[in-house]
């Protein structure tokens, strides 16, 4: 995950509908908590709030499916511009694997409880590196760790019948 | 040309065009455009996705962007919103014509006032006319100053009459042969990569000849409008329906992944699988629905009047009749024939000489 500048004050771009209870309660606890916040429909309006703004110390908060778009591009371009995201991955819900990747891939912290967003705030307005423990909640939220993940990609390529960087 | 990078700010080299006077183009270009290979200069720039778009758009300015519909995501109106919330520049959808539906449908989509998009084109294009086209008539400051609004209008309406006229029938308002090959090209070449069907109903007017003859050209002129009003009311609203000819129609049918209802199966698409149903069961409507009518042209004649109109056409499908849009207008065409050479009245499919599509449920 890419640094963001933790001397500026931390800005929230806040992904996703009021109708959604996660959105919601991320919401109630920015407010609770103090933090800026812009509140974002979808990714492409988070994208152009995010192009106006100056600040690199910001956080994307949403839910992977909605910050997923357009085959995870997004991912690519918070992780190329410092900020740092994270997502909602339900353990209910069936993800695309290439998807999850991609944000793995990026530095994207998965969650998978909304609950659980506190403690990621809580952590980062405290001065820590959410970075520091995204490996271990990323390994609970996907289901291997960074490092598994890279001995096993060519594999799970081969499952998604997908064309690897390493071979000929 | 240049490849947009959505990461960096750019500063632009000395002696570029000024930002106002570049386009961006947004998707896959080679799917828009006749020349992309040729253009060097540094009159575009690209994006690949609508994300890189509205975070290129929201930072710089340009004159126009231009969306390729057929490399961009399904659901634009998301993603045009946000450009219209970062930026001014006017936004032109670049649509194939069967993309024209959706495009029309997201020029009248409006955000806090203001439509989605500015205008639409049927692609494919040139790149240099695209520009010219562009920049002279709409975004040159002084130009547009200088032109009155009355007369913004008036061409507008001039030029949406001249597209009006060359693709539409003027007779019955249905589209004509140069848009029904055109379409049909385009659709089939389409249905090749997404493993789609396309059928093509071509039919005309049992003794036609005779209406004209005993009541009167200006008849014969209604009985084709009449016709041709009841053919539409009887397709669903992406199939493509025209006037080949004097008394000459032709219909096309197509898989339309919009119009498909959520989870509706697939019918087969193989080579060997048989005629669409949708295509079959419209064309049995329209036949019943002549029978019925009373046409008001032929309202004269009384009772008799009734059923009078009777049609003789032919069915071909891609894949299963023929590959291109030649081969697949012989094949209806020899259908239409045989139609009429085994009585008149009836709809025959290739392949199937002896029964008409009253036979098949």
């Amino acid at each position: 995950m890419s640094n963001g500048d933790s001397n500026l004050p931390l800005l929230v771009i806040l992904v996703g509908g009021l109708k959604d209870g996660f959105v919601r309660r991320a919401k109630n606890t920015l407010e609770r908590l103090g933090v800026e916040f812009v509140l974002c429909d979808n990714v492409y309006s988070a994208v152009g709030d995010l192009a106006k703004i100056e600040s690199t110390n910001v956080l994307i908060i949403g839910r992977l499916g909605l910050l997923s778009k357009e085959q995870g591009r997004f991912f690519h371009m918070a992780r190329v511009k410092g900020y740092r995201c994270c997502c909602l991955a339900d353990k209910d819900l069936v993800y695309n694997q290439k998807l999850i990747l991609k944000a793995i891939e990026s530095g994207a912290y998965l969650i998978d409880k909304p609950a659980e967003i506190e403690e990621v705030l809580m952590k980062l307005l405290a001065g820590g590196d959410i970075r520091s423990s995204a490996e271990k909640e990323n390994r609970r939220a996907s289901g291997f760790r960074k490092d598994e993940f890279r001995t096993t990609k060519a594999e799970l390529d081969a499952l998604l019948e997908v064309q690897s960087d390493e071979r000929p | 040309m240049k490849g947009h990078n959505s990461s960096s700010d750019r500063n632009p080299d000395p002696g570029e065009l000024e930002g106002a006077q570049k386009i961006l183009l947004v998707g896959e270009i080679g799917k828009a455009f006749l020349d992309v290979g040729n253009i060097t200069d540094e009159r575009y720039e690209l994006c690949a996705n609508m994300l890189d778009a509205v975070d290129a758009a929201t930072k710089n300015d340009f004159a126009a962007i231009g969306i390729v519909m057929a490399g961009t995501s399904p659901k634009l109106s998301s993603a045009l919103r946000a450009l219209r919330a970062g930026t001014d520049a006017k936004i032109i959808l670049l649509a194939r014509m069967y993309e024209e539906p959706i495009a029309i449908q997201l020029l009248t989509s409006t955000c806090n006032g203001t439509n989605l998009a500015d205008d639409y084109l049927i692609c494919p294009l040139h790149l240099d006319r695209f520009y010219e086209s562009v920049i002279t008539t709409e975004t040159r400051g002084p130009a547009k100053v200088a032109r009155s609004v009355s007369l913004d209008a008036k061409i507008e309406e001039k030029i949406k009459q001249l597209e009006r006229l060359a693709t539409e029938d003027d007779l019955t308002g249905l589209k004509n042969r140069r848009y029904i090959w055109e379409f049909s090209r385009q659709i089939i070449e389409r249905a090749a990569k997404e493993n789609g069907r396309v059928t093509l109903l071509v039919f005309d007017i049992d003794n036609f000849k005779h209406y004209n003859d005993v009541y009167g050209h200006y008849i014969g002129d209604e009985v084709l409008k009449q016709a041709a009003v009841l053919m539409q009311r009887c397709c669903r609203s992406h199939d493509v329906v025209g006037r080949i000819g004097g008394d000459e129609f032709a219909v096309v049918f197509w898989d339309d992944p919009q119009a498909k209802p959520d989870g509706a199966p697939d019918e087969r698409r193989s080579p060997r699988a048989d005629h669409p149903t949708e295509a079959i069961f419209i064309a049995k409507r329209f036949v019943r629905e002549l029978e019925n009518s009373e046409l008001t042209p032929l309202a004269g004649l009384g009772p008799e009047g009734k059923g009078i109109l009777t049609i003789s056409g032919g069915l071909a499908s891609f894949p299963r009749d023929g590959s291109t849009i030649q081969e697949l207008f012989q094949q209806a065409d020899a259908a239409l024939l045989e139609a009429k050479r085994s009585g008149k009245n009836r709809i025959h499919l290739v392949g199937k000489p002896q029964s008409d599509i009253a036979d098949i449920e």
